[in-house]
């Protein structure tokens, strides 16, 4: 499934799938926050069916006198069916290769699941392909639940680590690696209505559970709250990588919005 | 036309227009004005040889001089900048500032042939000035004085044709209010009085249509360089270069920044069917102008549903003007097209503090209209088209402030009440408190009109504090000095009468040094842009900038450490890189291209691009040390001009002491924190001294004065400027 | 079965251009698009209904106008004279929006009531070109690639051709005294950062008519 209004010339192959075609734990990850970009994106130009009692577009033209055309040929297409006869067979693990590829151009990461279903010697094409040289673009992010491939020409590594936090539907995990992130890297504390943006798409109730659940295991207990004094707004910080002065200092600019005018 | 005259980048011809005589004189911009490069360079050098600093700047030898540069209308992004070099007649000093204008009116005027425009004299009756290529008149304006600048642009643009570009001021600049502007296209504005100025002059204001061309040396290089700009190296809006949502070819998400397009992130009200802005990826052009989205930046995702599409500049691929048709405001009696990127749509609700109400109690005054939250976008989009119809400025929001201030203070209700009893009781305060956008209307409609006591914000800071005693706490009912008591929101930078414009609340040392070398608020976005881009710090801000600059050039954000030389560089490369900015002419907002949006450039920017395009428009080597070398020469002009001033109209001779001067809050605000803690961003005054004293060695001034010496004056040829200063007692 | 015959034509690059030849200019309003042909022109069913949407068949690929995009930073102009006439200028420029961005002869624009409307206007490509037809010196040809250009041997400057056009869409240069006209060299389009003019090359065109 596309990106929807994303537009990269030569990358995307536009394939229209029904969610129930997706393979297996990805149509889950679909429903429903996928289901919302695509209410909001481009809906006019999503319309299945041409409209009632107009002509096809195609069909017209071909209906009309022929016409001289002064241009002069298009140039061949640059990879003409008989010339890849002459090229070598591409190996499995480079067409595997190109598989993830085409995911990651359309911004979809490849887990090993998906792959492995029809594979029995999964692991044995994974490292053939690692080793090739013709597929040093492919990297792979480890989630606790599978491992996920993408290409880097198309995709940013830290996009495909969001990727498959969102993929693995570990919403705690989620928002604590991002917390963690944006604490170390910035450094800022996260508002939570940062989350609420795609392709977390998590509201406010659905962030008061992911709180509530962070507090009660030992795993997250980095994570805590503060609030920004100007507006009330609520973040979220990691006590390991910031302290709380600072990071309450750093939210209460930001909604302040100093500087930002 | 430079086309004809065969020079390359510049149009060749300085036009001067009499309103006195009615004589219209042509010169030609070089060999003079080479050195000052054009836009503020020339403003600056023709008020130094023509203008007496102690001029009454609205009297009738007062002069201003519209300038735009060899990189305006050359093919270069984001150069639809004009400059207008005037005297202050609201600031400390009443020394000489810029207006700036953006639209499209800079590349007409240069496309018509000119480099600059001196305004001199006054005319007995209104008229506006006619720019046909070379034709130049000056025409009866009658007919639209007293309209408000919409109806006027409106008029001038159908009288004179489809291709004239047009601006005015309003009621507020005939009126000789110095919080004036002059507006153009729709939502551009030139400030700093300029309004008043041409009010004085009864020049309505300009109509230009221009048929001829920018010649460029090297065309093509041209092109090549503004395509790998826009492809590699610029973001959004402000240059933010990290999307603020998740996509998918970037490295980093911003958490709040100008980079709001994104999948689902929508023009709601395109006619002909939703806009997706979808993704902007690095290295492709035809998506920048998707990027900013600035209604969602200012207002949140409520913004698309009343956007139409992005406006903006002449030449910029950006589009920081959300283009609106906001029909709550019909319900209102208002119009629903409204436009605006600054100040005047963001800061609306300054207009509507909290009021008392039958209980005594404080209770807000605004309310949602048809989206919960949209209260600061409606009457954003009120205020802003009110402020820009009666043509008032507002001194990068001190009006507001200072309104909301002396309300909230009870300033305000003593000074009416005791200056002008009976018209607190008139001035319609249910609107205020009701949230009704028709109050802000009405504020703007006073301050134009001079209506009351209430209209002396129309002075600007620093002649309202005198009038209303604010700038003493022992001459105002609140007991503070409103230029250095520490509030929440602290706007007032020193006791100039400007406000803080990126200083030291994100930008260190650094920020508040070139804050204060103005006489007027400094609008450098040189550091505001990578400290707000979005990038992280760690990962990207602090490497790119010390790769240029050396190590410790900047702090992250709320957490400054000591002054040290390599950040007197880095302030000292924004300081002048600005005046280049208003001379080049460039957008202040968007250059330079400091940080990259490319990975493959591991997000290093190009700041020899400004230089790259000189050389390739004007087909001589122009390097960067020639563009500082020419930037630092207008600059310390900026330096002895202000000198001069403060000598002549205040009888000061010492610069540090009495214009340099930093407000208390910077030292003083966040008392729970110490200078340089994590978490504030106060700074310490002994650090303070000593960043001045190695600033004004950095720029070759003496240390007890900060006024340039003569030593430092002859290395930029400025010798005559020595003499004055030396003429005066100053050095 | 015949519809599959003909759409598979569609696969020909030089056989689609040839199809959308025959609409170069002309309104698509009355026509259904599919959602792919949609998506790869990026313009919306709405617009293509209310006849917003332009479309003219270039050498390299079709050249999509959609009015809703202009954001009006008239970087077409720029870029068409940088390229064409190694200056820069809103006059000459081949491609016009600025006669439509401030007060257009249509009552559109900034300074106007519909202030939001704005966007260029582009060369119509006609077969039977108005502007080739009045021009008393022959000087308005077709090359060898079938793009009708202005030689600027013969060219007098008369403005004839700008009067015939319909659109006014020639302009004589003031400095050379020789007409200019669009030669699809595609430059506004490729630096146009909103995508109100983009060239969908014909290999997208293609793929996006196999679509169902």
């Amino acid at each position: 499934m596309a990106l929807f209004g994303r537009r990269k010339p030569g990358f995307a192959k536009e394939v229209e799938l029904k969610p129930s075609e997706m393979p297996g734990e990805f149509s889950d990850a679909l429903d429903p926050a996928m289901h919302k970009a695509e209410e909001t994106a481009e809906a006019a130009a999503q319309s299945a069916a041409p409209q009632e009692g107009k002509p096809d577009l195609l069909d017209f033209l071909q209906t009309l006198p022929e016409v001289n055309d002064p241009f002069p040929p298009s140039e061949p297409d640059p990879a003409p069916a008989p010339e890849e006869e002459k090229k070598p067979e591409k190996t499995k693990a480079q067409l595997l290769a190109d598989f993830i590829r085409e995911r990651s151009a359309s911004g979809l990461i490849t887990p090993v699941a998906l792959i492995s279903k029809d594979e029995e010697e999964i692991d044995k094409l994974l490292e053939e392909m690692a080793a090739d040289p013709t597929c040093a673009d492919i990297f792979k992010v480890r989630g606790q639940k599978d491992t996920y491939y993408y290409c880097e020409e198309t995709m940013a590594h830290n996009y495909a680590k969001i990727a498959m936090l969102t993929t693995e539907k570990d919403d705690c995990r989620t928002v604590a690696e991002m917390v963690r992130f944006n604490c170390k890297a910035f450094p800022t504390p996260t508002p939570l209505y940062y989350f609420a943006r795609q392709p977390f798409f998590l509201d406010c109730e659905a962030m008061k559970a992911v709180i509530a659940q962070m507090k009660a295991s030992e795993e997250y207990k980095d994570i805590r709250e503060c609030t920004a004094a100007i507006n009330g707004e609520p973040y979220l910080f990691s006590i390991d990588l910031m302290s709380e002065k600072y990071a309450r200092a750093l939210a209460n600019g930001a909604e302040a919005q100093e500087g930002d005018e | 036309m430079s086309v004809k005259n065969g020079i390359n980048g510049w149009a060749g011809t300085i036009l001067r227009v009499n309103l006195t005589t009615g004589s219209i004189t042509k010169e030609d911009t070089l060999p003079k004005y080479r050195p000052y490069i054009g836009g503020m360079g020339i403003g600056y050098k023709v008020i130094w040889d023509e203008v007496p600093l102690d001029t009454d700047p609205l009297g009738p030898d007062a002069k201003c001089v519209f300038g735009v540069g060899p990189l305006t209308a050359s093919g270069v992004p984001c150069s639809g900048r004009m400059n207008i070099t005037l005297l202050s007649c609201w600031s400390l000093g009443y020394s000489i500032i810029d207006a700036h204008m953006g639209g499209h009116i800079a590349h007409a005027f240069k496309y018509a042939g000119y480099d600059a425009m001196i305004v001199e004299g006054q005319s007995d009756h209104p008229v506006y000035i006619k720019i046909e290529d070379e034709n130049v008149t000056i025409e009866d304006a009658s007919h639209i004085w007293g309209k408000g600048t919409f109806e006027a642009n409106a008029t001038l643009a159908k009288e004179n044709g489809p291709e004239f570009d047009v601006a005015t001021i309003g009621p507020a600049g005939e009126n000789l209010v110095p919080m004036s502007n002059i507006i153009t296209s729709f939502g551009n504005s030139g400030g700093g009085g300029i309004g008043a100025l041409l009010g004085s002059k009864k020049c309505k204001g300009i109509a230009v249509r221009g048929t001829g061309a920018v010649k460029i040396a090297r065309p093509m290089e041209v092109r090549l360089l503004s395509n790998y700009m826009i492809k590699d190296l610029v973001g959004g809006n402000n240059n933010h270069t990290v999307p603020c949502h998740a996509q998918s070819w970037s490295e980093y998400v911003a958490t709040k920044n100008r980079w709001q397009g994104a999948p689902g992130i929508t023009w709601d009200k395109a006619p002909h069917g939703q806009i997706d802005t979808g993704e902007q990826p690095s290295g492709v052009i035809n998506v920048a102008a998707l990027r900013c989205n600035k209604g969602v930046f200012d207002f949140g995702e409520v913004a698309e549903k009343y956007t139409v599409k992005q406006g903006g500049c002449s030449s910029c691929p950006v589009r920081c003007y959300t283009e609106y048709d906001m029909d709550p405001l019909a319900e209102y009696d208002l119009p629903t097209h409204v436009s605006n990127t600054c100040m005047p749509i963001i800061k609306m609700l300054e207009w509507y503090p909290n009021h008392l109400d039958a209980n005594g109690e404080s209770v807000p005054s605004t309310h949602d209209f048809a989206d919960e939250g949209d209260a600061k976008m409606i009457l954003g989009g009120a205020g802003s088209r009110a402020a820009d119809d009666y043509g008032v400025w507002c001194n990068y929001g001190n009006l507001y402030e200072d309104f909301n201030m002396a309300y909230t203070s009870g300033v305000l209700k003593d000074v009416i009440e005791r200056e002008n009893p009976g018209e607190w009781e008139k001035i319609p305060w249910a609107l205020m408190e009701s949230g009704d956008p028709r109050w802000v209307v009405d504020c703007y409609r006073r301050i134009a009109m001079r209506e009351g006591i209430f209209s002396d914000l129309g002075l600007g800071t620093y002649r309202l504090y005198q009038k209303w005693g604010m700038d003493d706490a022992s001459k105002n009912v609140a007991g503070k000095n409103f230029y250095d008591f520490v509030n929440g929101k602290n706007f007032n930078i020193g006791h100039n009468g400007f406000p803080r414009h990126h200083g030291p609340e994100n930008c260190w040392q650094a920020g508040t040094l070139y804050s204060m070398m103005y006489n007027r608020d400094c609008m450098i976005h040189h550091l505001i842009n990578f400290c707000s881009s979005g990038a992280p710090y760690n990962e990207i801000i602090k490497p790119v900038l010390e790769h240029f600059f050396g190590e410790g050039c900047t702090d992250p954000q709320k957490h400054y450490t000591p002054i040290n030389e390599n950040k007197i560089k880095l302030a000292k490369w924004a300081f002048i890189g600005k005046q280049w900015h208003d001379s080049a002419t460039l957008c202040n907002w968007m250059y330079p291209m400091t940080i990259a949006t490319s990975k493959k450039r591991q997000y290093i920017g190009d700041l020899d691009l400004d230089a790259k395009y000189m050389t390739a428009v004007l087909g001589e080597e122009y390097t960067r040390e020639d563009q500082e070398h020419d930037s630092e020469r207008i600059s310390q002009l900026l330096r002895v001009m202000t000198a001069v001033s403060f000598k002549l109209n205040l009888g000061s001779t010492n610069l540090r002491k009495d214009h340099d001067r930093v407000s208390d809050w910077v030292f003083d605000k966040e008392p729970d924190f110490k200078p340089f803690e994590e978490g504030t961003v106060k700074l310490d005054r002994e650090d303070w001294e000593k960043s001045l004293d190695m600033w004004y060695e950095a720029m070759g001034w003496n240390k007890e004065t900060g006024i340039p010496t003569r030593e430092t004056l002859e290395k930029f040829d400025l010798g005559d400027c020595a003499d004055k200063l030396e003429e005066l007692g100053l050095i | 079965m015949s519809e599959v015959q003909d759409r598979k034509k569609f696969l020909d690059k030089d056989y689609t251009r040839r199809q959308f030849l025959k609409i170069s200019g002309k309104s698509l309003a009355g026509l259904a698009i599919s959602s792919s042909l949609l998506n790869v022109l990026c313009v919306s069913e709405k617009s293509i209904a209310e006849d917003k949407v332009r479309v003219w068949a270039f050498p390299q690929g079709l050249l999509v106008v959609d009015m809703d995009r202009c954001v009006g930073c008239q970087r077409c102009e720029i870029n068409c004279t940088l390229t064409n006439d190694g200056c820069c200028s809103s006059y000459i420029s081949r491609v016009k929006v600025t006669r439509n961005l401030y007060s257009s002869r249509n009552g559109q624009g900034l300074y106007t009531e519909d202030n939001w409307t704005y966007f260029p206007d582009t060369c119509r490509q006609c077969e039977d070109p108005a502007c080739g037809n009045a021009c008393p010196m022959q000087a308005i040809y077709a090359d060898e690639n079938g793009i009708r250009r202005v030689d600027t041997d013969k060219c007098v400057g008369c403005g004839a051709c700008v009067q015939a056009c319909p659109w006014h869409m020639p302009t004589v240069n003031p400095v050379t005294h020789k007409s200019s006209k669009c030669i699809m060299c595609g430059a506004c389009a490729e630096g146009c950062p909103s995508g109100a003019l983009s060239i969908v090359p014909w290999d997208r065109i293609v793929s996006a008519s196999q679509a169902v």
